[in-house]
């Protein structure tokens, strides 16, 4: 169990309405092991308009979730995500997305959902939920999480992937 | 072509005309008829022009990132072309609505080309045909519509350029991992590569940076958490929560009790927290330390090594190369950059750090913090001119001279909190700075620290020491009293302190001696020492005489030890100090007080010998603590070695005087300063008394000196810097009974602390009268007597200030002279910065007459007082040490012109050309300023007879180059001359009659 690795996958929102996606890997005690960050993603307004209303999904699976996984090294076991919009990867993704949702969060259409014993969570009662197509995958997720949350608020790496990839975009680090 | 090729078949003349019609006119064939070879005028059908649809591209998609714009997307009427015989062509083109009107046709006359054709064919139309009209025919000149460009592929598919990311080895863990590996399974060391900088770092990367905003966050809510390298003691938790929680804060601990620690801690919080993401410390070079040495000693040495043991994490550059190597430092990426006060103060004067944001460190951690007191010294411009989100100061003397240190200090942590207008009273400061300050001391914090067991040990000199000190003192003596009526309190001083380190040298070893009493004690306890299997650090002011020969004298016994003092590198240094540390065959550690006292850890030792003895017991105590602190775990045996009946003993009293006079006045605050305090405050007298110089005279002059000061104030901390001491200079407890000899008026704030610091005026010499503050003293004359000064800061520089306080000083002090002292802008290009103007005339060059043609200049110019001019100009040979370093790093010493003309303005010239045509008035002008006027002024109106002086030193040349840099040393110039031509008593005492009881 020690050895299992978690991605913490983040879709964050700049100025001029760039965006860019960040992926942590950690261990289970949240420690980093991999970092990744991706170029900016700027859609204008035509292909807003043709994109039309699947253009966030588009982003987030094409653009963002699909490249970030596949460029990382350390390979995770679970894949976790506060947008559901993630959660579409489908079979494209070797791992299915996990959302993890406070008490106050809508769960996703078309998915299955479990609470977490998240005891160090800031954020009230901590959910997750996957597709119904990969309910399996639940029980075993949410032994993994369980083990986090015991010590660590779960919610907590999204913000230091938030402020890391904040740093990376302030710092020009990819252009 | 094709109709003429139907004429030449006979096709008839019906279908000639209609093969014409369509080939001009652009119309399709029609249903119209020749009627009787009138060819009618064509007509145009709008309704054929059928237009096609545009073609659209074949694929919709389009990537974001590279997409060709069509130039444009919409139809355009490009160049027209006429129609040719393609008429197929009509008709599949669009009219947008800027063409959707057709043009009228214009005709053209085609008789003639009739008329060929028919000719051509032998056609003869008289008689058969009658032309009724010219055969005309129309047609469109503009109706073409070009064909709207559409770009080949509109759109491009929404795609992302790359992904970039670190995957997180963490190359300085790995490196101390396989470090420790390689260390377990070889006995020599294969040291890892001690980051030093990223630059030098081939594998760190800005991605680096990154890694603690990633870790999980630190905080003490969740001590268990963060993982100390060692735990942290129990008063060490709050302090690093107090600099956590405080963006402006002073950790004013006392020495020893790892205000470091507490630092780098608190830092790591905040980078784990991420509300940091650079930061930089400013230390004393000998509070750098050594990542490598702590990794060899396991002990935790100065920054670098707090920093590496202590969070690993975080990359950390030391900036202490060359130049070239700075720069390259400074722009390489680092969480953590560790410089001192003057490569701070250099690299931003040379451009080598360039700060083009102040913002750029989100912490700046000033240890050693008395460094920047001096808000005048470079360094202290330096550190101001950071501007951090965190503002962090660390010292154990917050006071060492004054409360202003303090002040000058918060200048830094918390701008603003002081305004420079007021004078604030110690209690004010204390309130002000309760927030922002958090000391403890070691007593109170570190109770469960070993005792110290002090031992002295008088011992005599031998036979040959004896014949020796005695010749020593003896010339000694001899030399002192001829130098005493003829030497400046500098030289003297030079002079004694000479003979007081010759006779202290002998006290350790005669010369040519290889052994002493004090040699034989230290092997007996060295040996004892070895004996037990414990460590001693052995401690002396002197290197040949002190640890070089007790060096050889373990030699010859075979006792291994390790060496430290100055003349050693720094890498030598730190194998010393392994050495000690780590081997356990090295019992002795031998070290010089200013090398070895400070900023290094070697608790290993159980017992301090020292030799011999620094002027103050504070360097002493400094010195053994580096044993006496944080992780020793038994008694420390200090002991300390006199020679009886020698300067040793004398010192040994004299400062046991004067500390206990130190504990009693100064704050507590600053009880560090005594070191300070002691080396300054021992007088000429004193020391010429107590090496029996002239005994009779000097105890009479003292008593006179003692018998003049009613009390000693209870805020009396005053401290001079630059090792000049002035004769007492104690407060005057009823100063009314004394007549004012000397005001001294300066402008500015700089010129007047140069002054107080000169004539040692601290906040104790304040004094209010009516709406102006001065600060009052009393001043001991080399020639005898004294001269009561008053001196007065003006509230704004300008000649109307001057005239006004001048007119107060008169009316408050009736003084005997006012001078005007203070610095001033060269006259002329080639004027040398720093070299001293005093005004024999004082030029006011802003009278005059305007005209329509030019400004005719009227000035004014008032003669400086002749007695004082004749004294100046007999005044010997200034020589005094100058308190401030010149900026230009030189040596040079300025230069006095005694015979120059000040001019005097209204204006704060910065213009070269303004500042030449002013000069070209008066050949003999040497200075520009703005006060010399306004005293001059009120002095000729007074109804007193004053006399007056204007003293200046020059701070800038006048032009757009213009700045502060040499504001302080040029104020400390004026100041220190106005101070050597007043002790020299250029003016008889008017408080002469008022003599001391013991003259009586």
């Amino acid at each position: 169990m020690n050895d299992k690795k978690v991605a913490f996958l983040i879709k964050a929102q700049f100025e001029e309405e760039s965006i860019r996606g960040a992926v942590l890997v950690t261990d289970v005690n949240t420690t980093p092991l991999e970092f990744r960050v991706t170029s900016v993603v700027k859609p204008n307004d035509l292909q807003k308009t043709l994109y039309g209303e699947i253009l966030d999904k588009y982003i987030c699976i094409e653009l963002l979730e699909l490249p970030l996984l596949n460029a990382l090294k350390e390979k995770p076991d679970i894949l976790v995500v506060q947008n559901p919009l993630f959660l579409n990867v489908n079979l494209k993704a070797e791992i299915p997305p996990i959302v993890l949702l406070s008490e106050a969060q809508v769960h996703p259409d078309g998915t299955v959902t479990q609470q977490l014993d998240s005891p160090k969570s800031q954020h009230g009662s901590l959910y997750i939920s996957i597709l119904k197509a990969y309910e399996k995958d639940l029980i075993s997720a949410k032994e993994i999480l369980n083990q986090i949350a015991r010590y660590r608020d779960l919610i907590e790496p999204f913000k230091r992937t938030e402020a890391a990839c904040k740093n990376a975009h302030d710092r020009k680090l990819v252009e | 072509m094709g109709f003429l090729r139907s004429l030449s078949k006979g096709i008839g003349l019906r279908a000639i005309c209609q093969g014409i019609v369509w080939r001009f006119s652009g119309i399709p064939a029609t249903h119209q008829e020749l009627i009787n070879f009138v060819i009618s005028p064509s007509e145009i059908h709008e309704y054929y022009f059928r237009f096609a649809l545009p073609d659209v591209t074949n694929n919709l998609y389009f990537r974001l990132n590279k997409f060709h714009i069509s130039e444009n997307l919409l139809l355009e009427q490009q160049t027209t072309h006429r129609l040719d015989l393609q008429l197929s062509v009509v008709g599949t083109h669009e009219l947008n609505d800027k063409v959707s009107a057709l043009i009228a046709p214009t005709t053209i006359d085609i008789t003639e080309l009739f008329q060929n054709l028919l000719d051509s064919r032998n056609i003869s139309i008289h008689g058969e045909f009658q032309l009724l009209t010219s055969p005309k025919t129309f047609f469109h000149e503009k109706t073409h519509i070009a064909q709207p460009r559409v770009s080949e592929n509109l759109l491009e598919k929404l795609k992302l350029d790359k992904i970039k990311g670190k995957q997180f080895a963490n190359a300085l863990k790995q490196s101390s991992q396989e470090t420790s590996a390689s260390q377990q399974s070889q006995k020599q060391p294969n040291l890892p590569k001690i980051r030093k900088s990223s630059s030098q770092v081939d594998t760190m990367t800005e991605w680096d940076l990154l890694y603690p905003l990633l870790c999980p966050p630190l905080s003490l809510k969740f001590p268990n958490q963060l993982d100390f390298y060692q735990p942290l003691r129990s008063y060490q938790q709050p302090g690093v929560e107090f600099l956590v929680n405080h963006s402006s804060a002073l950790l004013a601990d006392e020495m020893g009790t790892g205000k470091t620690v507490q630092a780098v801690n608190a830092l790591r919080i905040l980078f784990r927290q991420s509300r940091i993401t650079s930061a930089l410390v400013v230390c004393p070079a000998n509070a750098i330390g050594s990542a490598r040495l702590s990794l060899e000693t396991r002990k935790s040495q100065g920054w670098d090594g707090h920093f590496y043991h202590w969070d690993e994490d975080l990359l950390v550059t030391v900036l202490r190369d060359s130049p070239e190597q700075r720069k390259i430092d400074w722009e390489s990426p680092a969480h953590i950059y560790i410089t001192t006060y003057e490569t701070l103060r250099d690299d931003l004067k040379n451009g080598i750090l360039q700060l083009s944001d102040p913002t750029r460190f989100d912490c700046v951690v000033i240890d050693e913090a008395q460094k920047i007191k001096n808000r005048d010294s470079g360094m202290s411009k330096a550190v101001r001119k950071l501007q951090p989100k965190y503002r962090w100061a660390l010292t154990g003397t917050p006071i060492e001279n004054s409360t202003k240190d303090v002040i000058t200090i918060f200048d830094f942590v918390k701008p603003g909190l002081f305004q420079a207008c007021i004078d604030y009273s110690p209690q004010q400061i204390k309130k002000l700075i309760d927030p922002y300050m958090l000391r403890r001391l070691k007593k109170s914090v570190l109770k469960d620290l070993p005792d110290k067991n002090r031992e002295e040990k008088p011992l005599d000199l031998d036979s040959k020491q004896k014949r020796e000190y005695e010749a020593a003192l003896a010339q000694g003596r001899r030399e002192l009293s001829a130098y005493a009526d003829t030497e400046s309190d500098a030289h003297l001083r030079l002079h004694i302190f000479a003979l007081l380190h010759k006779l202290k040298k002998i006290c350790n070893f005669a010369e040519g001696q290889h052994s002493s009493p004090k040699s034989e004690l230290f092997l007996e306890y060295v040996t004892k020492i070895i004996e037990n299997n414990e460590k001693v650090l052995v401690f002396s002011q002197y290197k040949s005489k002190g640890i070089t020969q007790l060096g050889e004298i373990l030699k010859c016994h075979h006792i291994k030890f390790t060496e430290y003092h100055g003349e050693l590198s720094k890498s030598q240094k730190e194998q010393a100090i392994t050495d000690f540390i780590n081997q356990s065959d090295i019992h002795v550690f031998l070290g010089t007080f200013k090398s070895a006292g400070t900023a290094i850890t070697l608790t290993e030792a159980s017992h301090v010998i020292h030799f011999d003895h620094w002027w103050n017991p504070a360097t002493m105590q400094q010195a053994e603590d580096r044993a006496h602190r944080i992780g020793q775990t038994k008694t420390l045996n200090v002991y300390s070695f006199w020679t009886n009946d020698t300067i040793e003993e004398g010192i040994r009293k004299k400062l046991r005087e004067k500390r206990l006079l130190v504990q009693t006045v100064i704050d507590p605050l600053a009880v560090d300063a005594f070191e300070q305090y002691v080396e300054t405050s021992v007088t000429n007298d004193e020391w010429l008394e107590l090496l029996g110089v002239q005994a009779a005279t000097r105890k009479v002059k003292t008593a006179k000196t003692q018998a003049s000061r009613p009390h000693v104030s209870s805020q009396t901390s005053t401290v001079t810097t630059d090792k000049q001491t002035i004769p007492e200079t104690d407060s005057i407890s009823e100063p009314d009974d004394c007549q004012i000899d000397f005001a001294i008026i300066t402008a500015i704030e700089v010129e007047r602390v140069a002054v107080c610091r000169a004539f040692q005026l601290g906040e104790e010499h304040r004094e209010i009268r009516g709406q102006r503050t001065y600060w009052r003293n009393r001043i001991f004359l080399r020639k005898g007597g004294f001269y009561e000064i008053v001196v007065a800061q003006l509230p704004d520089a300008s000649n109307i200030h001057a005239a006004l306080m001048t007119s107060d000083i008169i009316r408050d002090w009736k003084p005997t002279a006012i001078f005007m002292v203070g610095i001033a802008g060269a006259a002329r290009s080639e004027q040398i910065l720093g070299d001293l103007i005093i005004a024999k005339d004082v030029y006011y060059y802003e009278r005059g007459k305007e005209t329509p043609s030019a400004h005719l200049p009227e000035p004014t110019i008032y003669k400086t007082d002749s007695v004082l001019w004749d004294r100046i100009i007999a005044t010997p040979d200034w020589e005094d040490l100058i308190p401030i370093p010149r900026p230009d790093d030189t040596e040079k010493r300025p230069t006095i012109h005694r015979d120059g003309v000040i001019a005097s303005g209204e204006r704060v010239i910065a213009d070269p050309a303004v500042r030449d045509k002013l000069v070209s008035f008066h050949r003999k002008i040497l200075a520009i300023e703005m006060e010399g006027y306004g005293v001059g002024t009120a002095v000729w109106q007074s109804p007193e007879q004053i006399r007056w002086l204007v003293i200046r030193a020059i701070c800038d040349r006048a032009d757009s180059a213009k700045n502060d840099n040499w504001h302080a040393y040029a104020a400390a110039v004026a100041a220190g001359y106005t101070r050597h031509f007043l002790f020299d008593r250029p003016l008889e005492p008017r408080n002469s009659s008022k003599s001391m009881p013991n003259e009586l």
